[in-house]
């Protein structure tokens, strides 16, 4: 997938005045062909840090085929999740992985070659600073 | 995660030999009649049975009580996955005999009896209690002994003068003082309904934990004893065997010296405490390495289960 027409990116509503932000993450097809991923390769959005660093991703199925999304050209796939911070600043960070792969850091895969295709990081400002 | 010292009770079931046998016995009368009392009485009630010396089998199981997706009930009962250990003894542990200290005169043993295999000092508890995850207020999923913790006894040197003029006096670490135990233990999760999220950026929430992800705190808390007991391995262990050692010098002083930079005491304790504090402290090596892993949990964002909504399910890939 070094070529994928994948791309990435990451978006937020908020933060609110009580600290409270939906970031986004949208897998975007930029190609003209249809392409398939699996979403267990998906991770993100979710903070660089945190105790415990809990990556975001989806319930598993039952049958790995409902894992498999199909990405016509110019369509797009998407993850929100909701987070809340009192103050300072937080990155955020979505990735595809390639393959299953034991290197799984927030910011992306430890290995690059793993890495399908990643999203800028998103930073949001918290507490009004 | 590792945590701060506190007392548990150690719910101690017996394992090794016989645990191993347990996939040829799962499917013998005897392991059904366990899984019988096990759901009528317990695991507490089957786990008293399983001391040392009971006449039961030392299959192990666990109950689960599971409530997902609105239907409530029990799991598969499985052995609980390395969750509860007997003290680690060891290769020492093979092939001791008992010998007693003194026997009679038909040879019959008498007064004390010792296997004369000193236990090695780490003692591996494993899983002692279960709880909430301590990620939503609870006790579950942390380790119960500070990182890099200890109890010491220092070594006293005693010394004897030379038995002959011209001859060598003589150093020894005194019985009873130079020991260095470590004990490691974790408290396991419950699954289901866990309560409030309180890890920072959470946003509160209701956090729902699957078994496949209790099974994988569980092993991640026996990691860090693991990396802890290579630590053990690689400092202590030679530290007791030095211990054991004696100097001989012209003098008294001279001897004792030599055996203080024979046993080399505060470098082996402050090794293994430095060591095992980088390994194992939280967001350590060991929490950033085993985070990474592929089966390791993730949050999976919002689910209704049991018609409640829960803001954080959390499993296990």
């Amino acid at each position: 997938m070094g070529t994928s027409p994948l791309t990435l990116s990451l978006a937020c509503d908020g933060p609110d005045p009580n600290g409270r932000v939906d970031v986004r993450l949208t897998v975007f097809n930029t190609g003209t062909e249809p392409v398939m991923f699996d979403r267990r390769l998906l991770f993100g959005p979710h903070p660089g840090h945190g105790d415990p660093v809990l990556l975001a991703s989806e319930p598993t199925t039952p049958r790995a085929s409902q894992d498999l999304i199909l990405l016509n050209p110019l369509c797009f796939y998407g993850r929100q999740r909701q987070y809340q911070y009192s103050s300072g600043e937080m990155s955020f960070h979505g990735y595809l992985v390639t393959e299953r792969t034991d290197g799984l850091l927030p910011a992306g895969p430890a290995e690059p070659g793993k890495l399908a295709a990643g999203a800028e990081p998103l930073v949001v400002r918290f507490g009004g600073g | 995660m590792r945590s701060h010292r506190q007392t548990q009770p150690l719910l101690a079931m017996r394992r090794g030999r016989a645990g191993r046998a347990e996939d040829r016995d799962r499917n013998s009368p005897l392991h059904s009649a366990v899984l019988e009392l096990q759901r009528w009485a317990g695991n507490r009630a089957v786990a008293e049975l399983m001391q040392p010396g009971s006449p039961a089998p030392a299959t192990m199981v666990a109950q689960r009580d599971l409530d997902d997706g609105g239907q409530v009930g029990e799991a598969p009962l499985e052995p609980a996955a390395g969750e509860i250990v007997q003290p680690d003894l060891g290769e020492d542990a093979g092939g001791a005999e008992p010998v007693a200290a003194e026997t009679n005169e038909f040879g019959e043993m008498d007064g004390s009896i010792d296997t004369g295999v000193a236990p090695h000092t780490f003692l591996n508890k494993g899983q002692v209690a279960k709880g909430k995850w301590h990620h939503a207020g609870g006790s579950g999923g942390k380790g119960n002994e500070g990182v890099g913790s200890a109890d010491l006894v220092a070594p006293k040197y005693d010394s004897a003068p030379p038995k002959k003029p011209g001859g060598d006096a003589t150093a020894r670490v005194r019985k009873g003082t130079g020991t260095v135990k470590v004990k490691r233990s974790y408290n396991g999760v419950v699954p289901g309904d866990n309560g409030t999220a309180v890890w920072a950026g959470s946003g509160g929430g209701a956090v729902f934990i699957m078994w496949s992800a209790v099974e994988r705190m569980a092993r991640h808390e026996a990691g860090h004893i693991k990396e802890t007991k290579k630590f053990h391995d690689a400092h202590i262990k030679p530290l007791e065997k030095r211990i054991k050692g004696t100097k001989k010098a012209p003098t008294e002083a001279a001897a004792v010296t030599a055996l203080q930079t024979h046993v080399d005491w505060n470098t082996s304790v402050t090794n293994f405490a430095t060591a095992d504090t980088a390994m194992n402290t939280p967001g350590g090596t060991f929490d950033t390495t085993d985070q990474a892993k592929a089966d390791f949990y993730h949050d999976k964002g919002p689910k209704t289960i049991g018609k409640k909504a829960y803001g954080h399910l959390i499993e296990a890939p």
